[in-house]
């Protein structure tokens, strides 16, 4: 063990910071780069302080006992028969879970090593080097651990693949990680992946993921995720002291923009990923909370702390658009996920059996009227042998800032929007289609970002996906029939309580 | 404070909270952490993180060396004082404990206010 404790010694050996006289500031830390907002100089963001500290020395020493001790895991579990009694719904989320989000920690890396040279303090480049090792990490066993379950579920390449393909959901994926962290400066990669999204969503997210990965007995994926929020939990820092500078500058406004234009980018693609799993994929005993409850309880109530303790407001669209979407957004894009179910890479699980739907509507009062119904005629064509009734014949809207299927009918029809109709914008002569005023206002906030961007349905319309059916976009996604989704159960879901002859229910 | 304005909650009988233990309680509605530090002394402390109100009750104890780190984000506290190690300098809401007769109790201030720090990113 060393001789002086950290704090001796830290303050000193990280004080890595100096004017710089041959070269100018903005020559050092271009603004594409580390956007300081107007915060000049470079001294004002000496200040900049991270809350939990770590060594070098600790660093490496910590990371390599929980390499060693996940692997481990990994090695004795991929000897026994655990994946295969998983409850197929749960594979489904893994499954997603993998394509979503391996390839994307490694893009993560870039962000964090752009902060790791653009950041504008030492300690702040220090924390950033810790987290560019950390997500290199976070890429490299999110693909191993679906690559030792390879023969036992072959679609498990998508963790690697996804995010390689013009698949949608991967295209609504790889927009929002470019915007975010990709293709971001380092200031706002710092209040956008690490105070937005990590701090807000995906650290929470983690801790509750481990929980119900142990509940129904996936204790490789429960020893993965609880080893990566043990980092995502430490390198997330980055956020506060950032959000403090700009703040403590008078550039509140800055942040609360940054916040807001990320909160609701994140919230979309976090709705599609873990409302889905949450509440129709993960087994119904093994549901200790719904969705909505897990947003209001952990992220809603984390937020407006952290928009109190920072002297920020909740973002504008907070009571008007956002808590309202709690209710029926993720149901809606369930259903759309589901009917499309060729046109993803895991299977979807309709999560609607009788028991299922008693739980839905406990826990979001009205969901039968609203939503059961469509599921209602979706069972009947099943039971009828009508499959081909409950499988897309062409394609929905796209909206052109979250590249979600727009769903707003749906919201209407649950009487949360005024208007069925999406949000159209011009701009620069060509029309763009949102899903919501939120999508269209990040739009504008920047446009020069954006606009060139073209959505599926566009290339789809533009003629650059050829032949312009549904197999031919199925195969210009990347997705043969072995790969595209099917129902997770083989509709033993919809002959349950019905005595049909020759019905699979068992 | 005056030892008048505490209300006196019964926690527990100091036998079934062993030495190097600690449990996670609700006291007169607020999340309490008792710990039975290694050498005897018991103590209360607020039961949510000061950084971000994780509760402290799932985090990692180390009782030889009575140090929690939180779950939430990595944050160490030295639980024989409440005071954090890492980041230093912030500082867990005590609550005054006694023990009766072989029963530990833990004293509320009813004051109206809330009982706990909060040390947001500092
Ligand atoms: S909530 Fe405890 S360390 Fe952040
Ligand atoms: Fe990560
Ligand atoms: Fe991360």
């Amino acid at each position: 063990m060393p001789a002086l404790r950290r704090s001796d010694w830290y303050d000193l050996a990280r004080d890595l910071n100096w004017n710089l006289s041959y070269v100018t500031e903005d020559e050092a830390f271009p603004e594409v780069m580390s956007n300081n907002y107007g915060i000049t100089p470079n001294e004002k963001w000496w200040g900049w302080d991270e809350p939990y500290k770590v060594s070098y020395r600790e660093y490496v020493h910590n990371q390599h006992g929980k390499d060693a001790s996940v692997y481990s895991v990994n090695s004795v579990i991929a000897r026994s028969r655990m994946f295969e009694e998983l409850d197929p719904g749960w594979k489904s989320a893994i499954v997603a879970h993998y394509g979503a989000i391996a390839v994307p920690e490694y893009l993560a890396g870039l962000g964090e090593s752009r902060m790791g040279r653009f950041g504008r303090a030492a300690a702040w480049r220090n924390m950033a080097l810790f987290g560019t090792l950390d997500e290199t990490r976070h890429g490299q066993i999110q693909t191993y651990f679906p690559y030792t379950l390879l023969d036992k579920e072959p679609r498990m390449d998508w963790a690697h693949k996804a995010l390689h393909t013009n698949e949608w959901g991967a295209i609504a994926a790889r927009h929002l990680f470019d915007d975010m962290f990709t293709a971001n400066d380092a200031v706002s990669t710092a209040i956008q992946l690490t105070f937005t999204f990590e701090t807000g969503f995906t650290n929470l997210q983690f801790l509750g993921m481990a929980a119900d990965a142990m509940e129904v007995g996936d204790l490789d994926f429960g020893a993965l995720i609880s080893s990566i929020q043990t980092d995502e939990s430490r390198h997330a820092q980055q956020g506060e002291p950032t959000v403090k500078i700009l703040v403590e500058n008078g550039y509140a406004d800055v942040a609360q923009r940054l916040v807001d234009h990320m909160f609701w980018r994140s919230w979309h693609v976090f709705a599609l990923l873990t409302g889905l799993s949450m509440d129709y994929y993960t087994p119904l005993e093994h549901r200790s909370h719904s969705f909505k409850e897990f947003m209001q309880e952990w992220i809603v109530k984390q937020f407006l702390d952290q928009f109190r303790d920072f002297g920020l407001e909740p973002s504008w669209y907070w009571e008007s658009h956002f808590l309202p979407e709690l209710d029926w957004y993720h149901h809606a894009l369930h259903l759309g996920v589901w009917f499309w179910r060729p046109t993803v890479w895991w299977n979807p699980d309709a999560g609607v059996s009788p028991a299922e739907r008693e739980w839905l509507e406990e826990k979001y009062p009205g969901w039968n009227d609203t939503f059961g119904v469509y599921w209602d005629t979706i069972g009947d064509n099943l039971r009828r042998g009508e499959e081909t009734k409950t499988l897309p014949e062409t394609f929905p809207m796209v909206c052109n800032m979250c590249q979600i299927p727009v769903v707003t009918p749906a919201g209407f029809r649950a009487g949360k929007l005024e208007s069925p109709e999406p949000q159209i914008h011009i701009h620069e002569g060509r029309q763009y289609v949102f899903c919501s005023e939120p999508c269209k206002w990040v739009f504008q906030l920047n446009p020069a970002r954006f606009a060139g961007h073209t959505s599926v349905v566009d290339r789809f319309l533009g003629g650059e996906i050829q032949p312009p059916t549904i197999p031919g976009a199925l195969e210009w996604m990347g997705l043969s029939p072995e790969e595209m989704g099917q129902d997770a159960t083989n509709y033993a879901w919809a002959f349950e309580g019905f005595e049909a002859p020759g019905a699979a229910a068992s | 404070m005056t030892v008048a304005s505490l209300a006196w909650h019964e926690a527990f009988a100091v036998d079934e909270l062993w030495e190097g233990d600690f449990l996670d309680l609700e006291i007169d509605g607020e999340p309490v952490l008792v710990v039975h530090l290694v050498g005897g002394a018991i103590k209360a402390y607020q039961g949510v993180c000061p950084h971000q109100e994780v509760m402290l009750g799932d985090g990692d104890w180390d009782e030889d060396t009575g140090v929690l780190m939180c779950g939430g984000h990595r944050w160490e506290f030295d639980m024989s004082a409440g005071v954090g190690i890492n980041p230093a300098g912030c500082t867990l809401y005590e609550y005054p404990t006694k023990v009766d007769d072989g029963v530990v109790f833990v004293g509320v201030p009813q004051d109206g206010e809330r009982h706990y720090n909060r040390c947001p990113g500092s």
